[in-house]
């Protein structure tokens, strides 16, 4: 029996080529770039270098705020300007995957996780520990 | 007789409909997975297009395709030489090997209704003879390459939620999390293959073309329903 294998692979090729080319080029939703993940950065560090405990609060995650605040709603301010992070104005470096972002700056390395639309920080005042997690000041779990 | 194109591709159709079924039941499943987490770490949930086109669902989608591929295309090139007395799997003991112009119907032996780069002989016939493994191969490596990018991308965000890292994709070709993700799918991959043409030498499934006919014995080699 002559068997007709006509155009049953177009569409599986189709489908691999378009996967590919949405992988390769990194364009996928949940890459929205390093721009907006540094630009937070930078307001953080400026917040805390001014002394505005409340705007730094607000750029932080939820995880970071609960962490630092240790059961005393309203304490996140506080607890925040009482913590010895470097300052840091310059960006060395940013690099963005899914949902989680570093930056890494001058005198500290921020990471962030993006909620929503907007980028909130998860750990900053970091030192590198070699292979092993980042040892950070402020670190929501 | 002319017959419904329905029932002359009910093969295609229905896997293609078992496909996308599947595909989609893991895209529904995924998603809801992944805002378990978001919901745990007390962060906003994401829709359906968000998750589909992260590199979490793009590399658990890419590194069972590659497997795939690569088991049909081993399977498809290496039955060429390498063959298994009794089974359906197999050809004749006496045809491994690219076997003659005059058995395989190219160049001068070809019929009427061949395809046209099976008479053509040179470049088109060489490519056209072996255009199944190329083409399959091909979808392999494109598979695992869309794996590693779409996987790398997926291992540094959980690196930088674990405040690590992320290494970059040469390191991560050469991870245990890469490796580890691709050969538990070959390893899978290659069993079900041993498994099939070792279990169709001496079971049966009558009237399917992946089986000898019932009465057929044992030591029958490439025979089909």
């Amino acid at each position: 029996m002559v068997r007709r294998r006509s155009c049953t692979r177009a569409p599986v090729v189709s489908a691999a080529v378009v996967l590919g080319i949405l992988a390769l080029t990194g364009c996928t939703s949940l890459n929205p770039g390093t721009e907006e993940a540094t630009t937070t950065a930078q307001e953080f560090h400026s917040a805390v270098a001014t002394g505005d405990g409340a705007t730094a609060c607000n750029l932080l995650a939820p995880s970071a705020v609960e962490d630092l605040e240790d059961g005393a709603a309203g304490a996140c301010a506080d607890e925040l300007l009482q913590l010895v992070i470097p300052g840091a104005s310059e960006v060395t470096e940013s690099k963005a995957y899914g949902t989680n972002a570093q930056v890494l700056m001058d005198q500290d390395t921020v990471f962030l996780t993006r909620s929503g639309d907007t980028w909130k920080v998860t750990a900053a005042g970091c030192t590198r520990q070699g292979e092993r997690p980042y040892d950070c000041e402020v670190e929501g779990n | 007789m002319k017959h419904n194109p329905f029932i002359t591709n009910g093969l295609s159709i229905g896997f293609g409909l078992l496909f996308l079924f599947s595909l989609v039941g893991q895209a529904f499943s995924g998603l809801a997975y992944y805002n378990e987490q978001q919901v745990a770490s007390k962060l906003d949930e994401i829709g359906l297009l968000q998750y589909v086109t992260s590199s979490s669902f793009v590399v658990d989608v890419a590194e069972n395709w590659q497997s795939e591929y690569l088991q049909f295309t081993l399977l498809i090139v290496l039955a060429v030489w390498l063959v298994q007395k009794g089974s359906p799997e197999s050809k004749e003991i006496e045809k491994r090997g690219q076997q003659s112009d005059k058995e395989q119907l190219v160049g001068q032996f070809a019929k009427p209704d061949s395809p046209k780069w099976a008479k053509a002989g040179g470049w088109r016939t060489a490519v056209f003879a072996n255009s199944l493994g190329l083409v399959m191969g091909a979808i392999f490596v494109a598979s695992w390459l869309v794996q590693s990018v779409a996987g790398f991308s997926a291992f540094a965000e959980s690196q930088l939620a674990n405040l690590q890292d992320p290494g970059t994709w040469t390191e991560y070709l050469g991870s245990p999390e890469f490796w580890n993700r691709t050969l538990q799918n070959w390893q899978s991959e290659f069993l079900a293959v041993w498994s099939m043409v070792i279990l169709a030498v001496y079971l049966r499934q009558r009237a399917s073309p992946e089986s000898k006919a019932v009465g057929m014995p044992h030591d029958s080699t490439g025979a089909s329903n």
